[in-house]
């Protein structure tokens, strides 16, 4: 099965029918959307300034991380589900749009610098959970987190000018 | 006030804007990632005042960055708001929902600047007071959001 095949397929489904024909459907969705958007993203710059030694540094980073990520998380949750329902309606459409594929790279970016930041960089969180300033690892992760995800938003309100 | 909005509307930048699905698109992506910023300075700091996040430390230092995002984010949404609103500002005017937006966004402005600030830069505990401030700030800007939601997708 290709990529096109498997959007025609999302389109032909009852969750695909219900996001693009209901107005009322496609407006919640899109609402709830950005709501997830605001908690999500919204959420993770803090901890991506607090890497980059910018917000509450006399916060350990793990804390900033405890109190904040569960948050963070419950918004991604949010934003993945309405947004895995509003492709589903425009899967084809959004299947060759040059934005839908930026943001979806961008998005991958994103997930692969948590990745690694988690994998390998806080390894040595103990050296400087404290540190206000974190060693340039930890700070590179901020900068990219934040740079992937404005990259997400902008390419995101871009697809839906240029899709329709 | 129509012959103003009109005006507006006529002027090169309200015709640019609105002769340009190009301009409109990346105007609106910038005015969508302000938003964001706000609503994330919105959310973080309500989190302190409400005692959720590091109670024990400053209000003034757990929100320094926030207050300076809340001010990039205003900064961003406004004057690339401003630009859309040229385009069609005789047709927004006329929204329930845009009227609402507005209302809301001043409220929530002058609510920062006359009493919401001061919270934020004192060096206390959480208090009935702060929970109030955080509350009612957060409930402003998400009416915010709300409503451009509604005005953009309804319209």
């Amino acid at each position: 099965m290709t990529l096109l095949q498997v959007a025609e397929w999302l389109e032909a489904s009852p969750a695909g029918y219900i996001a693009r024909e209901s107005l009322w459907g496609f407006t919640i969705l899109v609402a709830i959307h950005l709501v997830g958007l605001a908690v999500s993203v919204g959420i993770v710059i803090w901890l991506d300034l607090r890497l980059l030694g910018l917000n509450m540094q006399k916060q350990p980073v793990s804390a900033v991380y405890r109190r904040l990520m569960p948050i963070a998380f419950a918004g991604f949750a949010v934003m993945f589900i309405t947004g895995g329902l509003l492709l589903a309606g425009f899967a084809t459409a959004a299947y060759g749009n040059l934005y839908f594929r930026i943001k979806v790279a961008a998005m991958l970016l994103a997930g692969l610098n948590a990745l690694l930041y988690h994998r390998v960089t806080e390894r040595s969180i103990a050296r400087w959970n404290e540190a206000a300033r974190p060693p340039l690892p930890a700070r590179a992760a901020g900068l990219i987190s934040i740079a992937a995800w404005t990259v997400v938003v902008l390419s995101g309100r871009m697809m839906s000018y240029t899709m329709f | 006030m129509t012959p103003f909005w009109a005006w507006l509307e006529a002027t090169t930048v309200g015709q640019g804007v609105q002769g340009s699905l190009q301009v409109t698109a990346v105007l609106s992506a910038v005015h969508v990632a302000g938003m964001t910023l706000v609503a994330g300075s919105a959310l973080v700091s309500f989190l302190r005042l409400i005692g959720a996040l590091f109670p024990d430390a400053p209000a003034r230092e757990v929100t320094r960055a926030a207050r300076g995002g809340l001010l990039v984010g205003l900064a961003l949404s406004i004057s690339t708001g401003v630009l859309l609103f040229s385009a069609r500002a005789t047709a927004a005017v006329e929204n329930d929902f845009f009227r609402l937006k507005m209302l809301l966004l001043a409220g929530a402005i002058l609510f920062h600047a006359a009493w919401y600030r001061r919270l934020l830069l004192a060096d206390g505990p959480p208090s009935a007071r702060t929970r109030l401030g955080g509350a009612v700030s957060l409930t402003l800007w998400m009416g915010v959001v709300g409503f451009a939601c509604a005005y953009i997708l309804l319209e």
